[in-house]
């Protein structure tokens, strides 16, 4: 609306930029459409219709490059291609001087391109894709002028209806495919019309008109078409009145030879058809801009068309193929006398126009010729239209307020004729007149002047075209209709037949031309009530609301608590668990109870001891020991099960983490109690864990309560001695049967320290202060006992790495040792010390390379033809006795070293800053 | 050849990151080594997809099938080792124009390619146990990159994260457990063997466990929320690759397991629920990235909504449709590509307009109409408008749909397209149409070279796959041909040939 009120925004621009085409320039876009109507012609005159072209595309899903054109697609073609020269001729004068002109003219041919395969394809996927093409670039033309708000919501507006509908039809189209088997549409119109309706194929129609009916702007989704007015007027006359919105109504009629007897099909599109003709229509009267008019009064055709497709019988056929013609003669040259006139005369609103034949001569003729068709006079094709339509409802099957929505239509319908034509040019009802009105050039009067004379000369001589809508017809129908003679220009003229077609009809047009303004404020209001709940305003509602609950929906769910989210998980996990476990504990017999072994007993208690300590207290020292009696308990766990090598290994952790995490609270001086959350979902949290605990200890009964297989384990024990030349078959597990497990542990600790390493400078960067007053403290006995200690420790876990393969003991435990005495290092001489006397002097480097080294572990194999971590064994033999060489060994340093250097950096790193002359620097 | 080829893609991005761990002072040298590592990954990845998963499972360390560990790259392990290969490429190539990630913290990249070498290993594996470990190396990984950041919201990000995955982590360390307890075995053909023998009930119960924690880490309704909690802290190339591929992991193991190993015994009820929480996911995610602003966070949530989409056509699959498995591949493969895409491009956005808020940017189209276009082609492929991949990936699960007369599901589907079409309409009249908010403005001198090149490979791969497609559905039909109970393992004598 808003470009309307203001003088000619296309053209701002018009006298001072070059960015514009020339008139060569022009001219070759304008080749473009032109070439694609020389070709139809041809065809039209040349062709035996239908022609089939089809190439393979996607044959998993049957989905070919298909075309096919017969009579309607040659109708539609003519359609693209004819009104497509007069457009882009209009274009090229209409845009002059805009840099927009190439934009436009590129989006146009690309547009063109894509409706004619629309109307040609022969393949329901591929129809698809050009039918969302066109929704694509209308969006894009519709928003040609993007800064301005209400191009972008019209813009919006029209791909969200359109792509909504599109995908109803994908959904129709898709369980059509499914039913008949094919995606060749003409197949399936076959099959349609051979199976007659079914449940199935009843809904898919239903889709199927969703999209046409969104397409068409059909009611109830019919507003979306006045607002795309935001397009330039090219646009508007291309898109929105010849072609796009037409795509609709070409897939109806395509459908009609297989279900245009089908109830469904005449019930329902006749009723949508006819409200939408009468409504669309008396909302004409609710605009003032001239183009906005036009767009209602497009809309109505497009319902007509819809009834007309509805209707059974071949005159109902031949009526379509008319009216389509038709309607695009004299459509897009009125379309075209609106951009002349807001281009003339600054302004497209009724009341501010008047007497414009004036300043505007040829604009005048133009809108005059237009006019005469649509209003239906004798010798226009729009009188040819009206008696052919007039004849299609003569046939049975035709609901009773179609001919009543159809007066409605057509009355007012001349009097949007008679407003274009009569009212701007020899009216002047508003009493304003614009005063520097002036003519378009020509480049803009000719293209309305062709094509509305078009639409005279086709009334004079109607049998030109009675082929083409015979083709309409024979592709409408299962056969193709006889030849039906259209009136000639004499029988045109015979008063009685002039007064039954159109002359109550013309009266009726006249008296509300007469007293539109009138009729305009009267209806204002009743207007105003429907729009509020009107399919329109249920879109707002629906696009206004759709922020706000997504708003709620996602402030509900993301809310950015994380407790919060946690209790949810665990609540989704219960709540899928409770609804198996029952069946599961049905299934197996529950074990007996054995009371446990004191031993283990005490393992257990140990760990809810720690457990629970751990919620419960709150000095940070007793939270770490507390946290330690977990790892403890396990330990004795694992002792009591018979797994002495992991409790070994469980015990040696423990004690690591707890020495680390004691030395790092002591460098950040962070003893004394840990802040208590008052946190109100403590109880509950608390019920959850220990629900869901209860429900994975009941499925653990579960399984534990069935036999084990025993047949790794079993084979482990066995072949430990005899093929992987260890005995210590938990090391051997580690580094031998499942030694790609433990390659991808040592790069998680090795990965750790690199992930927590950032985090890790950055904590001793903000704890400088703290470490200043911690540093200088020094452990005098330290210092002394540390470098043979030092030594000792390290020369006992090589020890332990090497005896691992056969007795308890191994590289994780090794490259743990090795850490203890890096820790005690570092507290007598200083983390970069430590780190000094590294490996590599670096614990990146060293932990990296121990990863390293576990994945070249495996390799030599490749020399043999082995597979990949295949360990070599060589035997050197030494006199006394051989010794045993393996990759296996390489392997466990790998884990040593990833060990060593990924653990030692994360200590020496909390420990950095202890020390005052770690200061300067950071570690690594 | 063959006996290399199951453990190259672990063992390259493996290697990467310790060369790139070991030059951390060198950064383009670091950038070199990791690209070169890439690329003979990517390498590898189009080498085995040629072979078309015909390389036989090799029993690790020597040790046969089912008693060692086994690698087993058939057609879908291959694919998904291709498209990893091709997201580490174009994260890298766009890393070294250095949007969004200048300065770049030295440990970044052998960060990166320890996850990426989790992700090949996930896909790799034929075993339970390894494939926990696997996960385990993406969720350190991806707590390094997210704690790289540093800032009080990245830790908060990370904290978050650390909170729900590890929850799912030792939730799959339980059923890893639980059904090594119930069967004795970890190898997935000797699980597929064994898993019969289970009681009906008690297998159900043990898939739960399994499914809920890879529903968790795919980023299922109600499962999610770590993932909008954390993505959008992330540098664009750094999210393009966590976003396009670690979610897909999850997926990946529950299409691997659902579908192929525990086909045999997973009661349809199983994938019944599925649907329905994939129908919540899909519809969820859609209305989060509707309430945003910020373009990574509408983007982090479509992730979640698309993901929604794969696990319906994992229910389907499971639901006796093989074509619906093949779907889901299919879905995967279009969907990583796109989605790191639509990052990276963001990225750029943001770097020529100034911020990835939505209400503070604007003008991209007139000042920059070529990386509108580039952004289209991710966005319109999301939707799912035809000839790009996402419409072929769509139409294959509707199909699916429409075949099992899955109405509901249907409506679910079509109406998320709808949202999602409006949410990338959002971005496209915000960011591209709307003029910059700011008066004057002009587009930022970025040095974007490596980066726009990064993001035209994505597009063309997506124009690839939607102008072509039959290729990827025959590849994605082969790879799933042999899904289902597997046959049957020898319970016989392995050991050192």
């Amino acid at each position: 609306m808003a470009d309307a009120t203001h003088a000619d925004p296309d053209h701002a621009h018009a006298d001072t930029a070059h960015a514009g085409l020339s008139l060569v320039a022009c001219a070759l876009w304008i080749a473009l459409p032109a070439s694609v109507l020389a070709a139809v012609l041809w065809l039209a005159t040349h062709g035996p219709l239908p022609v089939a072209v089809s190439r393979d595309w996607v044959p998993a899903l049957g989905v070919s490059f298909a075309f096919r054109i017969d009579g309607l697609s040659l109708m539609m073609l003519l359609l693209i291609s004819g009104i497509g020269v007069a457009v882009f001729s209009y274009a090229g004068a209409y845009m002059a001087g805009d840099p927009k002109q190439v934009r436009l003219y590129g989006l146009l041919t690309a547009f063109m391109l894509a409706m004619a395969g629309a109307v040609t394809a022969d393949d329901v996927i591929l129809l698809f894709l050009f039918w969302e093409a066109t929704s694509i670039l209308s969006f894009l033309l519709v928003g040609l002028k993007h800064d301005k708000p209400e191009a972008r919501k019209s813009a919006q507006q029209a791909l969200l209806v359109t792509g909504t509908g599109g995908l109803a039809l994908l959904a129709g189209l898709l369980i059509l495919v499914q039913q008949f088997g094919t995606t060749q549409l003409s197949a399936i119109v076959a099959g349609m019309a051979d199976s007659g309706p079914t449940p199935l194929s009843n809904a898919a129609l239903l889709l199927i008109f969703v999209g046409c009916f969104t397409k068409s702007a059909q009611f109830p989704f019919h507003f979306w078409l006045p607002n795309a007015m935001a397009a330039p007027t090219p646009v508007s006359a291309y898109l929105h009145s010849a072609t796009m919105v037409k795509l609709g109504v070409f897939l109806l009629a395509r459908f009609d030879a297989g279900a245009g007897e089908w109830p469904l099909w005449t019930m329902l599109l006749q009723a949508v058809g006819s409200i939408t003709a009468a409504w669309g229509m008396t909302l004409a009267l609710s605009e003032r801009d001239l183009k906005r008019i036009l767009a209602w009064s497009t809309v109505a055709t497009l319902g007509t068309l819809v009834v007309l497709v509805g209707l059974p019988g071949p005159e109902a056929s031949l009526a379509v193929g008319s009216l389509l013609l038709a309607h695009a003669l004299y459509k897009a040259p009125l379309f075209f006398v609106a951009g002349n006139v807001d281009h003339g005369a600054g302004t497209r609103i009724i009341d501010n126009l008047g007497n414009l034949r004036r300043s505007m001569p040829l604009t005048a003729v133009a809108a005059a010729l237009a006019g005469l068709s649509m209003a239906g006079l004798p010798l226009s094709f729009g009188y040819v239209v009206k008696v052919v339509t007039y004849e299609a409802k003569a046939v049975e099957g035709v609901l009773t307020w179609v001919p009543l929505a159809n007066q409605i239509f057509t009355a007012l319908a001349v009097a949007v004729a008679g407003t274009a034509a009569i009212r701007l040019f020899w009216w002047n009802p508003g009493g304003v007149e614009a005063p520097a009105a002036h003519e378009c050039s020509w480049g803009m009067v000719l293209p309305p002047l062709v094509v509305a004379g078009a639409g005279l000369v086709l009334g004079f001589y109607p049998g030109i075209v009675t082929e083409l809508l015979l083709g309409v017809a024979g592709a409408m129908e299962t056969t193709r209709p006889g030849v039906v003679a259209l009136p000639t220009p004499a029988e045109q003229l015979n008063p009685a037949d002039i007064w039954g077609t159109v002359g109550a009809t013309l009266l009726a047009g006249g008296f509300i031309l007469y007293f539109w303004d009138f009729l305009h404020r009267v209806l204002m209001r009743p207007f105003a009530v429907v729009a509020r709940m009107g399919a329109r305003a249920f879109f707002d509602a629906s696009l206004a609301a759709l922020p706000r609950i997504a708003a709620r929906v996602t402030r509900g769910l993301q809310h950015g608590n994380g407790p919060r989210y946690m209790m949810l998980a665990v609540v989704a996990t219960l709540a899928a668990l409770a609804a198996v476990l029952p069946r599961a504990l049905a299934d197996v017999a529950l074990p007996v109870w054995e009371a446990p072994s004191a031993g283990l007993a005490t393992g257990v208690a140990m760990i809810v001891a720690g457990a629970v300590a751990v919620l419960l207290l709150r000095d940070r020292f007793v939270l770490i020991l507390a946290a330690g009696l977990v790892g403890y308990g396990s330990a004795v766990v694992f002792l009591f099960l018979g797994a002495p090598d992991v409790a070994f290994t469980q015990f040696v952790v423990e004690t690591v983490f707890v020495i680390i995490a004691a030395a790092v609270l002591i460098a950040l001086r962070g003893g004394g109690k840990a802040q208590v959350h008052a946190d109100r979902s403590m109880p509950v949290a608390l019920l959850l864990a220990g629900a869901l605990a209860s429900a994975v200890t009941a499925l653990l009964v579960a399984v534990i309560a069935r036999p084990f297989d025993p047949v790794l384990s079993d084979y482990f024990g066995s072949v430990s001695v005899p093929e992987a030349f260890g005995r210590n078959v938990v090391n051997v597990i580690l580094v031998d049967f499942r030694a790609v497990d433990t390659l991808g542990e040592i790069t998680v600790i090795a990965l750790s320290f690199m992930a927590a390493l950032p985090l890790l400078q950055r904590l001793m960067a903000s704890t400088a202060d703290i470490a200043t007053q911690a540093g200088g403290r020094r452990v005098v006995m330290l210092d002394v006992v540390a470098g043979p200690l030092y030594r000792v420790i390290l020369i006992a876990s090589i020890v332990v790495y090497f005896r691992g393969h056969n007795e308890p003991g191994g590289g994780f435990i090794g490259g743990l040792l090795a850490v203890t005495a890096t820790i005690l290092w570092a507290i007598a001489h200083g983390s970069r010390a430590a780190e000094a006397r590294l490996p590599f002097g670096n614990a990146l480097v060293l932990t990296a390379a121990g990863f390293g080294l576990g994945a070249a572990a495996g390799l030599p194999a490749w020399l043999y033809g082995l597979p990949y971590m295949t360990h070599l064994w060589a035997t050197i033999p030494l006199g006394i006795t051989d010794l045993k060489v393996s990759t296996v060994y390489l392997f466990d340093l790998g884990v040593y070293l990833a060990v060593w250097g990924g653990l030692g950096g994360y200590v020496l790193h909390l420990l950095g800053r202890m020390r005052q002359d770690d200061r300067e620097g950071s570690v690594t | 050849m063959s006996v290399i080829a199951p453990v190259l893609p672990v063992l390259i991005p493996l290697g990467t990151a310790v060369a790139t761990a070991m030059t951390l002072r060198s950064p383009t040298l670091q950038l070199r080594l990791a690209m070169a590592g890439s690329v003979a990954l990517l390498a590898t990845g189009l080498w085995l997809v040629a072979v078309e998963g015909t390389i036989p499972p090799e029993g690790l360390g020597g040790w046969a099938v089912p008693f060692g560990i086994a690698f087993h790259l058939d057609g879908v392990g291959a694919l998904m080792v291709l498209v990893t290969a091709l997201m580490a490429v174009a994260s890298l190539l766009y890393m070294s124009s250095g949007i969004d990630t200048d300065p770049r913290h030295p440990l970044l990249v052998p960060v990166l390619m320890g996850m990426v070498a989790g992700v090949t290993g996930a896909f790799s594996t034929a075993d339970l146990f390894n494939l926990y470990v696997w996960f385990e190396i993406m969720l350190i990984t991806a707590l390094g990159v997210l704690a790289m950041g540093g800032t009080p919201r990245h830790l908060d990000a990370t904290w978050k994260y650390l909170g729900l995955n590890l929850f799912g982590t030792l939730l799959l360390l339980a059923a890893v457990g639980l059904i090594y307890g119930a069967t004795g075995h970890l190898n997935y053909d000797a699980l597929a063997s064994a898993a019969p023998g289970v009681p009906p009930g008690l297998m159900t119960a043990l898939l739960v466990v399994l499914g809920v924690s890879l529903l968790l880490k795919s980023g299922a309704f109600p499962l999610f929320a770590w993932l909008p909690a954390s993505y959008h802290t992330l540098p664009a190339p750094v999210l393009a690759l966590v976003a396009g591929l670690l979610t897909k992991v999850g997926v990946y193991a529950l299409l691997r397991l659902g579908n192929d190993v525990f086909a045999g015994v997973a009661a349809p009820v199983l994938f019944e629920a599925l649907g329905w929480v994939a129908a919540a996911t899909m519809l969820l995610g859609v209305i989060g990235a509707a309430y945003h602003w910020d373009m990574r966070r509408i983007l982090a949530f479509h992730i979640i909504s698309q993901i929604g989409y794969i696990l319906l056509a994992i229910a389907l699959g499971g639901l006796g449709d093989r074509d619906a498995s093949a779907a889901a591949v299919f879905y995967t493969l279009h969907h990583i590509v796109v989605k790191a895409n639509l990052f990276l491009i963001a990225g750029l956005i943001a770097a020529y307009a100034g911020s990835y808020d939505l209400r503070r940017i604007g003008g991209v189209h007139a000042a920059m109409p070529m990386l509108s276009v580039l952004f289209a082609i991710p966005a319109l492929s999301l939707v799912g408008i035809p000839p790009l991949s996402g419409f072929w990936a769509k139409v294959l699960v509707l199909q699916s749909l429409v075949e099992q007369g899955r109405w509901v599901w249907l409506v679910f589907a079509l109406g998320v397209s709808v949202l999602t079409l409006y949410s990338m309409m959002k971005i496209w009249l915000e960011a591209m149409w709307r003029p910059h908010p700011q008066a004057g403005w002009q587009r930022r001198a970025v040095r974007a070279g490596p980066a726009l090149a990064a993001a035209c490979m994505l597009a063309g791969v997506t124009l690839w796959i939607g102008l072509a497609p039959q290729t990827l559905i025959d590849l994605s039909l082969a790879a799933v041909a042999d899904f289902g109970p597997g046959v049957q393992v020898a319970d016989g004598q392995g050991g050192r040939p």
